[in-house]
């Protein structure tokens, strides 16, 4: 499949903003939807509504298989060893308070650590700060250098009896950079601690091989890798989520349910309480097949690389020797001009970016800014389009001089 | 000159410009021409909440209206609250909470700028008709 072609599947790439064509840059908060997802929701809605599981009739029968059929699917994505260690969920987000709730549960007790990188979006903080203070837990900070490099190399020192968990991203949100899982994953693995990875920017910019990986678990969204908003995953070794108890109870999770107490379903259905996001969670599946034929956007991502670190006045952050440690998630400060009235300017030329600070203030206090500007390019967008961003991101640096 | 008479000033300086990017250049015209603000003044407590851009709001009385002064770190946040404190300071607390603010929708202001853009027009308003209220 050709760039050309790819984009024919997305209808939004046609539409204009202030009547010019859009271009959209601001893919790591949300990536945009091809037609076949859009297809397999309205397929689903409009034919193959029912709920799951339990009925006897067709339909759901039907609505059951589509749904069992999405999680077979993802298991092969990610090279799930077993099909029941893929948890459906709303979104990352979702997916890592029903962790840091569940793990917690299991495994942390009063005065045990939990280690979580500066880089994180809040998604994988706030949880986690959650859980300390519910079960009086120490909350540990991995940092990052000025360039905002993860500083592994003090994870083994961070390290002590007590510490239960390390949480990390696979890709930052904010620097773009592939942080490196399977040497985290060893020093945690030689500690007896628990790695969870925050997979949200990681499952659209690698090819996510969670056993290589060798982590714990791997949360991620739908809505970012082109499938429906308000779908997502959580996979965890079956070992370690048989041990924990569900976050939520309600319908679908039980097993036998008395007026005193409950057992619990077997996995995955213990973490799935309630109506799942039946026209959704399928949606994952076309979108996994349209991933698989995207073309590599190389030229675009070193075009933006070299263009960004050699223009003066900007600063770019996340930078790296190695490219293909880098996603195309660009976040930068201009001298001079505030990233929002950057931001401001280019909206009016037709550009959707993002300023602020991409739900990781920590990460803006540690890097010494208010916030930044970030374009981040997925495979539907062209050379021209980044040469485009350029030549109007030095307009609008000039329009503020 | 009245309240109406610089609003409509400012509405026909506005009815020059086709192209929003020029309404922006008039907009960082008037963000660096704001007069200066004191640093000892930038408060958390006149810090407005809602912006991306860190935007301060000073109100004091004198002889009976309310005189503004205000600075944010955005150069086009900075030439609207200027837009804003131009319209607004030197009135009195009655003659600002009389007002609608609609000239704001008029020249174009408010839907291009609305609060979902986490810009904070109308926190700036808000706070401007809450330091009317509590003086008046």
């Amino acid at each position: 499949m050709n760039i050309q072609q790819l984009r024919e599947q997305f209808p939004q790439l046609s539409r204009t903003v202030y009547g010019k064509p859009l271009v959209y840059l601001d893919n790591a908060a949300t990536s945009l939807r091809p037609q076949p997802v859009i297809d397999k929701w309205t397929e689903i809605s409009s034919e193959r509504t029912a709920n799951l599981h339990r009925a006897v009739h067709h339909i759901a029968a039907e609505a059951t298989e589509e749904y069992e059929n999405t999680r077979l699917k993802v298991a092969g994505f990610i090279n799930a060893p077993d099909p029941s260690e893929i948890v459906f969920t709303s979104g990352a987000t979702h997916s890592l308070n029903l962790l840091a709730f569940s793990l917690g549960e299991a495994f942390v007790r009063q005065g045990d650590e939990i280690i979580v990188s500066e880089a994180e979006h809040h998604s994988n903080l706030v949880p986690w700060q959650m859980l300390c203070a519910r079960k009086g837990a120490v909350l540990k900070r991995l940092t990052v250098d000025d360039s905002g490099r993860l500083q592994e190399e003090l994870l083994p020192s961070l390290i002590t009896p007590r510490t239960r968990i390390v949480a990390v991203a696979h890709i930052s949100n904010v620097l773009g950079l592939v942080n490196p899982i399977e040497e985290i994953a060893a020093v945690c693995r030689k500690n007896g601690v628990l790695l969870v990875v925050d997979g949200a920017q990681g499952i659209v910019h690698q090819q996510v091989d969670v056993q290589a990986l060798g982590c714990d678990f791997y949360a991620f969204s739908g809505h970012k890798m082109y499938a429906s908003p308000g779908t997502g995953v959580l996979w965890g070794r079956k070992e370690l989520l048989e041990q924990m108890p569900p976050m939520f109870g309600g319908g679908e999770m039980i097993e036998t349910v008395s007026w005193e107490s409950s057992t619990y379903a077997p996995l995955p259905r213990k973490f799935e309480a309630g109506t799942q996001n039946i026209s959704g969670t399928p949606t994952l599946s076309p979108a996994i097949d349209l991933m698989r034929q995207m073309p590599p956007q190389e030229d675009v991502k070193e075009y933006v690389y070299r263009t960004l670190t050699e223009e003066p006045g900007v600063r770019l952050f996340g930078t790296t020797f190695d490219l293909s440690l880098k996603a195309p998630v660009f976040s930068f400060a201009v001298e001079g001009a505030h990233h929002e009235d950057l931001a401001l300017i280019l909206d009016k030329m037709g550009i959707a970016l993002r300023s602020g600070q991409m739900c990781a203030e920590p990460l803006m206090d540690r890097l010494g800014v208010t916030g930044l500007l970030r374009a981040s390019f997925a495979p539907y967008n062209t050379l021209s389009e980044a040469e485009f961003f350029v030549t109007s991101l030095r307009k609008a640096i000039s329009m503020l001089k | 000159m009245t309240l109406q008479e610089k609003k409509e000033q400012i509405i026909e300086e506005f009815s020059m410009f086709d192209e929003w990017l020029d309404k922006y250049e008039y907009l960082i015209e008037l963000g660096k021409a704001l007069a200066p603000y004191p640093e000892e003044k930038k408060t958390d407590d006149r810090l407005i909440k809602g912006c991306q851009s860190r935007v301060w709001l000073d109100a004091q009385m004198s002889g009976g209206t309310l005189v503004f002064s205000a600075d944010s770190d955005a150069v086009i946040t900075r030439g609207i609250i200027s837009l804003l404190v131009g319209v607004y300071s030197g009135r009195t607390p009655q003659e600002i909470l009389s007002d609608d603010f609609s000239f704001l929708e008029t020249i174009g202001l408010k839907e291009n700028l609305s609060p979902t853009r986490a810009n904070g027009l109308l926190s700036m308003i808000e706070t401007i008709r809450k330091k009317a209220s509590e003086n008046v």
